[in-house]
Order: C-alpha cells, then structure tokens, then sequence
C-alpha cells in the first residue's frame, strides 16, 4: 500500500478526515512505526501551541483598545495637501494678480505655522532628556532580583546612561536609568525607562526592598500618536512626574552620591 | 456603517490579540501591534468590502504591520550592549518549563517562517480554524493550504523540537505573499 502523503497524515491529526479515511490511514501507522514519526510533527504543532496561546491570551484586553476603537474617527486624518488647498484657503477664487492686499495674511499664516510647528515638534524633542513623559497606561509590575537583568540594570546604571537588555532582536529593550532618590523611608528609588526597538515602552520607578527591587509604579510609554486619535481616558498630566512628586524625600542623588549608592548596591537606607 | 464596524471589530479583538501573541511572544508587545492594526483598519474602513471577512482582513493587517516592523528593525541597527538574557519574571520561567514550549520561541520560529505559510498556520494551529475556513479566508484552494500548512509545521516543529531552526528567509512581499 502507498505511504500516505504529508498532507495526509496531518489532517489526520488535526482530525480533518472522513471516518473510512481515518481507519485507513490509522491501520497503516500501527504497522508502520516511521509513519508515527512523521505523524508527531503534525502532533506536536497544533495542540501545544493552541493551549500556549491560549493560556498566554488569558488576560482580557485592555481598555486602552477598546476606547481606542470606539474613540478613533477616521475623518480626522489629515488629508494630503497641495499648495492650491492653501492657496485656495487663503485667497479664494482670486487670480495671482488679484491678491496684493491679501499679503499680509501669507505673512500672519506663516507665523501661525511657524507656531504650531514649534509647538509640536519641539517638546518632541525634549523627549531624548525627559523619557517619561507622556503616559497613558498603567501597570505596576513585581520584583526583580539583583542577579535578574532588570534588577542588575537598575543596580548598575548610573543616571543617563542606557544598556540593551535581551538579544539584538524584536524582543530586546534598552533599559535607561532616570533618577535616583531616597523615599520618605529612606530606600533608594530610581526612575527609569524600557523601549522596544520599535514602537512601545514601559516607564516606571523601582525601590530597593529586601529581595531586590520593587516596581511602584510602571507606566506604558505614550507612542507618538497617530493623527487624529486621542483617547478620552488619557490623562493630560504626567503619572510618573505625579508619582516621583508624592514619593521623593528631598532632591535626587547626586552623581557622587549615586556613585556611593551603587558601590553600597543601595542597602544603605 | 461606522458604528457596526466597531462592534465587529471589538468582537474580534481576543482572537486579534492572540494572533498578535503569536507574532510577537509577549503580551505588551501583542497589545502593542492589536492597537497599530485597529488605528490602521479605522484609518482604512473605507477599503473594507462589505460580505468579506473581518477578522481574516485585520490578521492581514497585523501580519503586515509586523513584517513591516521586523523589516524596520533590521534597516536600524541596535543600540548598546550590555547584556544578553531578556527580562523574564521568574513566573514566566516556571510557566515556560511547564508548558515545555515557550511563547517567545514559538513566535520567534513562527516570525521565520515565509509570509504565505506564516498566515496558513496562524489560521490552524493558532486561531484554531478548519482547512476549509482557512480556506475560505484566504481565497485559496484547500488543497493549497494543505500543501502550505504542513510545510509551514514541518519547518516550526524543526525550529521548536530539533533545535536546527534552519527555516528559510521570510517572505517579504514577494509574488506568493498575501495582498492586504
């Protein structure tokens, strides 16, 4: 008898076959055991990842998305521009040698631009100094150890400097160490950031607690926003700045101070 | 029209955020490119005909965002080194040395595979479908996605259980890949 196709032996396995085709193919893998060899790759992608999935996607979704689906307008997406557009904006129906009195308004235009420019490009910018800000999900995540890889980084770093954290890959994140402080019981806390390589982020702060570090809060990193789309429940403040006011006793460590704690694995407290 | 299209869509968000797990191997970063998808299917609802599916369109969509990502990735570069292990809680590790497969192997191996087998499998092995909803789906031949399907698991089960990973280079975009 011809040895069952590939195809075959996996829709058998994945229970796709008539009864009168299913025996047949079963009486053909109990007499031949390397038909149950081949059979096991079928078996073994399906079931085991379907459970993994399953147990990994056992969280529901978050609010953030469903907002996001029932907030979105799609009108409010910028539509491509041409120069008559603006030209059309500003000076009508009138012909080029129509507009000499309408001048003055290119010119206050230009300033707007200039304006909203500034406004919006430049506070980006200060995105490279200032990592927390924009926030709108929260989370507060457990402890890790000193020997863990986040637990050695928030040990280790001193502020303003960042380490990669994972294999070069998709996975990674670059872990940058913000601030450090004592808290109003004297522990060593520090503010820090992970970034994905693309897209998202987390920003939290960590205190030092007696099996390492402990996550006070942790704050999913606003992307940039795609135009037109701001949810409803994003708060305008910043949690991480409110949560560094309500948590610092005094001012930040020093960069000597800092380099002491470090030295001390922040136990000092 | 708007309004029955979110519905739709919210319903389909557990089964999207699985698939996304799957691509991505973890739970942030699945939530992560769910979000992207939904932004740009409501950024594109007028390209959505009417009587087609909408779940089969959005996995499209979240598997072209990620190969745009991975893409992406790789035309950047990386930053620092320091160190080598990714963060795990200990949790997780318990949770990876009793399933026996771990998410981020899985989506690792999965992410290797070429585009038109990737979406075969997501359809079977990860969103649970039939041959012949598969089938339906992605407008083939179910002959096709059998053919596909136990290729694509051939290669998964080689990168999961064997440890030589030796899958052949993505897809991206090439004349068998899957039009969005």
């Amino acid at each position: 008898m011809q040895s069952p196709s590939d195809e075959l032996l996996m829709a058998f396995a994945d229970g796709e076959l008539t009864g009168e085709e299913r025996r047949a193919i079963n009486k053909q893998i109990n007499e031949n055991p390397e038909l149950a060899e081949r059979l096991k790759v079928f078996v073994e992608t399906r079931e085991p990842i379907l459970q993994l999935l399953t147990k990994a996607a056992s969280q529901p979704v978050p609010d953030r998305i469903v907002a996001l689906i029932q907030d979105y307008e799609p009108s409010r997406q910028p539509r491509s521009f041409k120069p008559s557009h603006l030209w059309k904006m500003i000076f009508g129906d009138a012909t080029p040698w129509e507009i000499k009195p309408q001048i003055a308004a290119v010119g206050l235009l230009s300033a707007c631009m200039v304006g909203y420019f500034a406004s919006t490009i430049l506070p980006a910018s200060k995105l490279f100094t200032a990592p927390a800000r924009n926030v709108d999900h929260q989370q507060v995540a457990g402890t890790f150890r000193l020997d863990s890889p986040l637990g050695a980084a928030l040990t280790n770093t001193p502020s303003g400097n960042g380490v990669r954290l994972g294999a070069n890959d998709a996975h990674s994140l670059t872990f940058q160490a913000v601030i450090s402080f004592r808290n109003e019981d004297g522990r060593y806390c520090r503010q820090y950031s992970l970034r994905r390589p693309i897209g998202s982020g987390v920003d939290g702060i960590a205190c030092r607690s007696a099996d390492g570090w402990t996550d006070k809060i942790r704050v999913a990193a606003q992307k940039k926003s795609k135009p037109g789309y701001r949810p409803a429940s994003r708060p305008d403040n910043n949690e991480i700045d409110a949560a560094l006011t309500r948590m610092i006793s005094g001012t930040a460590l020093g960069f000597q101070e800092e380099k002491e704690a470090i030295k001390g694995l922040w136990e000092g407290n | 029209m708007l309004d029955s299209f979110r519905r739709e869509m919210i319903g389909c968000l557990p089964r999207l955020r699985r698939f996304a797990l799957a691509l991505t191997g973890d739970s942030e970063g699945a939530d992560d490119l769910v979000q992207e998808t939904c932004i740009r299917a409501l950024s594109r609802v007028e390209q959505f005909r009417k009587g087609t599916r909408l779940d089969s369109w959005l996995f499209r969509i979240a598997q072209n965002e990620w190969i745009d990502r991975q893409r992406s990735l790789k035309a950047r570069g990386q930053h620092i080194e320091i160190e080598d292990a990714p963060v795990i809680s200990d949790a997780q590790s318990l949770s990876r040395m009793e399933s026996g497969l771990a998410l981020a192997e899985v989506s690792k191996s999965i992410a290797a595979l070429p585009k038109e087998l990737q979406m075969v499998l997501m359809l079977v092995c990860v969103d649970g479908r039939s041959y012949k909803e598969a089938s339906d789906m992605l407008s083939i031949p179910t002959g096709t996605v059998m053919s596909r399907l136990a290729r694509a698991r051939q290669l998964l089960h080689r990168a999961l259980y064997t440890g030589t990973g030796d899958t052949p280079p993505a897809n991206e975009g090439g004349k068998n890949a899957i039009s969005q």
